[in-house]
């Protein structure tokens, strides 16, 4: 794996020139992950977008930068610490004189600005011409390259297309090649949320409702612009509050309706939660976990919304929840949450985090196959048609407003089978009593039924079975543990991981999976929430815990480093073990 | 056609509901709707019980959210009579952007406000629309703030159909749920309706010494500035003229259920949707 980083001020295109650049390689087929680094501002602020490059599947963006390209003297000065000796400075000397000469690794002097002075746009095209020149650097063949930007820009033109192409090439004839990437197959590139989007519109997603809030905004951007091509409705409303209920609403009246936000509007949403809870509407929400509390640190990561999603909403009432392990898994997690969403007749919430929501990867391609659109449970004869019918399993037959002869009124009151409620005319008297006792339990039944269904997960081994240390993560940060477990490995020390996609219900056969394991809990947020929800429903032990809650994502070294204590290696000590990874105190 | 449920009401004797009970239920007679295509979301409140007594689909929903549900209920099946029922708190205080919203959006739902001055269900706190200076269980000393006014606010909102009904005259008040339900767009119609347990100074009596018809007044509902000017009159007259009729109707604004790119080409859950082939098609090529 090899770490590309571009860095320079908010406003000079550092994000396209990331994205653009991953694209590239992706197209080439080759694997990238990529990562912005960025502030909740317009403009202003120093930016930054990480793309690690791997002829095999990667996990994370990388640790440390192989290349970095400087847009200015800020990109030098905060981003130094993580070359190494053999890592490459691309800059230009025009703009950083004499200001890396105490830099320890390679230099690659890129006269950007005057390369980009013969060409139209300079401002945009000296991006470009970085591009170009990490494009030779890491060995990619010109005539690929000019090929994908051709395909890349065909829309915008044939000025545009020519102009990228002489920007990329004065870049790659500037300098010389170090690697010699090879690609393989094309590869699809997007973010989290693009998944997601794609995820649901594959399982018949029909309504989509959002109100502007990082990092979830993704969806509702892309759902927007592809509203015509995807066939999906989607609408930007007045506030989380109408959303969500615009979300149940639509969700009553037969459509498949999914809304997105972060923490602070799915605050706005919690009584709208409940309600579907209690009516029995089968609808999901989508929680882009950003660093809180409250405003927190808009555009960064955080895993702390698992408490508040796990109690959401007044009262007991069944939901599920889903925390997407890759931008991969957010496609076939978000079309599942429709699905269990429709069959189980109650909320479904997929936990996306800024990271995931934004990161890029590439995926070699998305198994359509696998995807079915799993129907309600539709009632069939009008006669006796008792919309909140108590069953075995929990889940009641469901008429949509349209379908002649099942007329009946759906209640956020507590009701009977028939959907009466029991609330204005006989709470308290014995009718009610019995009724409240009898619905209640049906609606958390179909808790017990999803445990034992098929479309709910098992948490994914990573590793071997038996290992001397097993970490436990959830959501986002399975790509890091994998990376560790990885890395572990190489040195000799086994470690393995079980990474948790399906948060809520847990399935029963995990006590026996975790059973007698040396558990070390993984998870971006300060009260280790998850493990305390694995420690309440199994009565399990952690060893350690390696909690991180700085906003950045967590780092396979970091992990590495939080677990060489739990670890014995004959005639190591853990400062041993440190040095062994070159993890400096 | 049978519109009447099995469930009967609990409203208090003489409440103003039972009038846009009977209102409802005739304009359902006399349009003949179909059971099946009426959705009626209400809010919480008293006159939230007016879907379980009828045989259409019902929903309760949240206090102060009846509009947004019902507008997540009309964009998911515009071919069905999606009514909002709640009431002046609802709709007017915990819910008012909602209302607002829907209505600069022309979403063709019909939002009864059953307006009685007053937290009844609750029993009798003051609401948005409780008139300065009334005492109420939670002003003793005299409502100090001034009315929410809905007629003017929808009349700046973009309503394409603004109206003011009384519970206590049910064939004018039909007449205008008749209207209301044939107009394409969103649609407001604000009822006043007595509470004869809680407000003692707006009864039936109150009311019929001072309501008048639009209808009868020569007043032309296409003409916006008319309509503003008598959407102020009870105000003005200190509430001796209050108007009652349809303030104003606009039947040329398209309806967003009209004029949306998907949403045009017929109800959303009856569309095709985009097919597995088309999306793989998509992914390869656009993302």
């Amino acid at each position: 794996m090899l770490a590309i980083r571009v860095a320079g001020a908010n406003g000079e295109g550092i994000d396209t020139t990331g994205i653009l650049l991953a694209k590239i390689l992706a197209e080439n087929g080759l694997y990238t992950f990529g990562n912005r680094g960025y502030q909740s501002l317009v403009r202003g602020g120093h930016v930054w977008y990480q793309v690690a490059v791997d002829t095999k599947k990667l996990n994370t963006f990388g640790g440390n930068i192989d290349i970095l390209v400087a847009f200015n003297e800020d990109a030098v000065n905060y981003h130094k610490n993580l070359l190494k000796s053999e890592s490459i400075l691309i800059y230009d000397p025009s703009i950083i004189k004499n200001k890396v000469d105490n830099v320890k690794c390679k230099k690659v002097e890129l006269e950007m600005n005057k390369l980009a002075a013969n060409l139209k746009n300079p401002s945009l095209m000296k991006n470009t011409i970085a591009i170009g020149a990490v494009l030779k650097i890491l060995g990619i063949e010109i005539v690929t390259v000019k090929q994908i930007i051709q395909k890349i820009f065909r829309d915008k033109g044939e000025e545009v297309v020519n102009e990228n192409i002489k920007a990329i090439e004065s870049g790659y004839n500037a300098v010389n090649k170090v690697f010699s990437f090879k690609g393989g197959k094309r590869k699809i590139v997007l973010d989290g949320n693009t998944a997601t989007a794609l995820g649901a519109v594959a399982a018949g997603l029909d309504f989509y409702a959002a109100y502007p809030m990082t990092p979830s905004s993704g969806i509702l951007h892309f759902l927007a612009q592809n509203q015509e091509k995807l066939n999906v409705f989607v609408k930007q409303l007045e506030d989380e509050i109408a959303v969500a209920n615009a979300t149940v609403g639509a969700a009553y009246a037969g459509a498949r309706a999914m809304c997105g936000t972060s923490g602070g509007g799915l605050s706005l949403m919690a009584e709208a939660t409940s309600f579907a809870g209690m009516a029995e509407i089968g609808v999901v929400f989508v929680d882009s976990q950003r660093t809180g509390p409250s405003t927190g640190l808009p555009t960064k990561t955080d895993q702390s919304d698992l408490n508040f999603v796990l109690g959401i909403g007044q009262g007991d009432w069944p939901r599920i929840i889903i925390a997407p392990t890759s931008v991969e898994e957010c496609f076939y997690a978000a079309a599942n949450a429709l699905n269990l969403a429709a069959k189980y007749q109650t909320p479904v919430f997929i936990l996306l985090d800024q990271y995931i929501s934004e990161r890029l990867e590439a995926v070699d391609s998305f198994d359509f196959e696998k995807i079915n659109i799993v129907e309600p449970k539709i009632a069939k004869d009008p006669k006796d048609f008792k919309r909140y019918l108590v069953t075995e399993d929990g889940i009641s037959p469901l008429a949509f407003p349209g379908m002649p002869g099942f007329e009946h009124t759906a209640s956020s009151y507590e009701h009977d089978e028939f959907g009466n409620s029991v609330a204005d005319l006989y709470g308290g008297l014995p009718y009610s009593i019995k009724n409240r006792k009898e619905q209640h339990e049906k609606r958390m039944k179909k808790l017990e039924t999803a445990k034992k269904d098929e479309l709910i997960k098992l948490p994914e081994l990573i590793g071997e079975e038996n290992a001397e240390i097993t970490f436990i993560c959830w959501g986002s940060t399975r790509g890091a543990v994998a990376e560790a477990v990885e890395k572990l490995k190489e040195k000799g020390i086994n470690a393995n991981a079980y990474a948790f996609e399906y948060i809520w219900p847990l399935k029963d056969e995990i006590k026996k999976l975790l059973k007698n394991k040396k558990l070390i809990d993984v998870e971006e947020n300060i009260t280790a929430q998850f493990a305390k929800l694995l420690k309440r429903e199994f009565g399990i032990k952690f060893k350690g815990y390696i909690l991180h809650y700085t906003g950045e994502p967590i780092t396979s070294d970091e992990i590495i480093k939080g677990s060489l204590k739990y670890i014995k290696k004959k005639g190591s000590s853990v400062s041993d073990l440190k040095k062994e990874f070159g993890l400096v105190e | 056609m049978n519109y009447e449920s099995s469930v009967k009401p609990v409203w208090c004797p003489g409440c103003g509901n039972f009038g846009v009970f009977s209102s409802l239920k005739r304009t359902f007679e006399d349009l003949k709707i179909e059971n099946n295509k009426i959705a009626m979301i209400s809010d919480i409140g008293c006159s939230s019980q007016e879907p379980h007594l009828f045989k259409v689909y019902g929903l309760d929903s949240l206090h102060g959210r009846v509009v947004a549900v019902a507008v997540g209920s009309k964009l998911a099946n515009h071919g069905l009579l999606v009514i909002a029922v709640g009431g002046d708190g609802g709709i007017y205080g915990e819910g008012l952007n909602h209302l607002i919203s829907a209505a600069r959006r022309n979403i063709g739902i019909k939002v009864i406000a059953v307006n009685n001055g007053l937290f009844s269900l609750t029993t009798g706190q003051v609401a948005p629309t409780t008139p300065k200076g009334v005492k109420t269980k939670t002003t003793p000393l005299g409502n100090p703030d001034l009315p929410v006014t809905p007629i003017p606010l929808m009349l700046s909102s973009g309503a394409t159909f603004v109206a003011r009904g009384f519970s206590g005259d049910i064939e004018h008040l039909s007449y205008i749920l008749k209207e209301a339900v044939k107009h394409k767009g969103f649609a407001l119609i604000d009822i006043l309706s007595p509470c004869v347990t809680f407000n003692k100074i707006q009864t039936y009596e109150w009311y019929r010494q001072r309501v008048y018809k639009l209808e009868e007044s020569n007043h032309d509902k296409k003409d916006f500035n008319k309509a503003l000017e008598k959407a102020f009159e009870d105000i003005k007259t200190n509430y001796e003229k209050i108007p009652i009729g349809i303030f104003y109707q606009n039947e040329d604004e398209e309806a967003l259920e009209e004029k949306d790119i998907v949403l045009k080409k017929g109800a959303l859950i009856k569309r095709k949707r985009i097919t597995k082939e088309d999306l793989k098609k998509f992914v390869e090529e656009s993302v």
